[in-house]
């Protein structure tokens, strides 16, 4: 007759019954050393669906949170971009040259050139009029 | 580590099998978790609180997990802290030691609906409040969690020779007041 025991052809995990051993104990312990505590009915099967709902709802929270910090931080960019862009070209003006300006735009929309001429002085007409070619 | 826990720990950081490991994370842990949980807070509403708490810092950090550690340690830590941090700030909102706080929540054990212990376990828990609480938390772990010194030395980082020295602080005190 052939040995059984020796020819056994199951085999388990390495360190299975140590492993469960170890597990049962501590799964039986644990239940009888609350000492006392209770939860509600079904309290384990409704605690986990809360969880799953409330780490998925973190998660689209995450997702939308980063979506607005992107275009965000894309119109930031276009708006600096485009401010630099079209700023205009100004140059400080100075008092004086804004009141030359005034003037003479003043004078030239409400003086004819005969009125103009007489504001000048003599000499500055003569060499007004010996610029001209002498025919 | 072994290969089967290795091999679960990347399942948790992969996001397209992320949402199905974490479910079954959820369901093979929560239970241990909140018994933990429940032993430091006593009430079942705060612990409910402490241990979805502790679940989505889990589902939050998995990716930060270094794997120094076993899964489920890793875990209780969390889970531990969750707790100390949760009984610091009640206390602290209701202007008592955490010490405090804890003892008028076992005093509450009297008329709470999930309680159900005898006289023993009421007197048994009235001790284990007026502990100190780092050894209050190794008794926990050692007496009714039955866990090991090794076990309890890498969640609390402390040495086992410290455990040991507390948990036998704590049973000594234990049963003087049960002796009165």
């Amino acid at each position: 007759m052939t040995d059984f025991n020796t020819k056994n052809p199951f085999k388990v995990p390495e360190n299975y019954f140590i492993n469960l051993n170890e597990n049962i104990l501590n799964n039986s312990e644990v239940l009888l050393k609350n000492s006392g505590f209770k939860v509600p009915k079904n309290y384990f099967d409704l605690v986990q669906e809360k969880i799953i709902l409330e780490v998925s709802s973190n998660a689209a929270k995450r997702v939308l949170k980063r979506i607005i910090i992107s275009f965000s931080g894309i119109a930031a960019s276009l708006f600096v971009f485009f401010s630099i862009s079209y700023t205009p070209n100004t140059q400080p003006v100075t008092e004086n040259q804004s009141l030359n300006n005034y003037l003479e735009e003043y004078y030239i929309e409400n003086l004819d050139s005969y009125e103009m001429i007489s504001m000048l002085e003599d000499v500055e007409i003569d060499k007004i009029l010996k610029l001209k070619d002498k025919p | 580590m072994d290969t089967h826990q290795s091999l679960f720990i990347n399942s948790l950081k992969q996001t397209d099998t992320k949402e199905d490991a974490f479910k079954k994370l959820v369901s093979k842990y929560k239970e241990r978790l909140y018994w933990h949980i429940r032993k430091l807070v006593i009430d079942h509403d705060d612990a409910n609180d402490v241990v979805q708490n502790t679940f989505i810092k889990v589902h939050l950090n998995i990716n930060k997990f270094k794997e120094k550690s076993t899964l489920y340690t890793w875990m209780y830590r969390i889970a531990t802290n969750e707790a100390l941090n949760f009984i610091n700030s009640k206390a602290s909102k209701m202007g008592l030691q955490n010490q405090e706080w804890i003892e008028s929540k076992v005093d509450g054990l009297t008329s709470d609906p999930y309680f159900d212990g005898d006289k023993a376990s009421l007197l048994l828990q009235k001790s284990v409040a007026r502990l100190p609480e780092k050894q209050r938390i190794v008794f926990n772990m050692k007496y009714f969690d039955n866990m090991k010194y090794e076990a309890i030395s890498e969640i609390l980082e402390t040495s086992v020779g410290a455990l040991k020295a507390s948990y036998h602080h704590a049973v000594k005190k234990i049963k003087a007041q049960l002796n009165d």
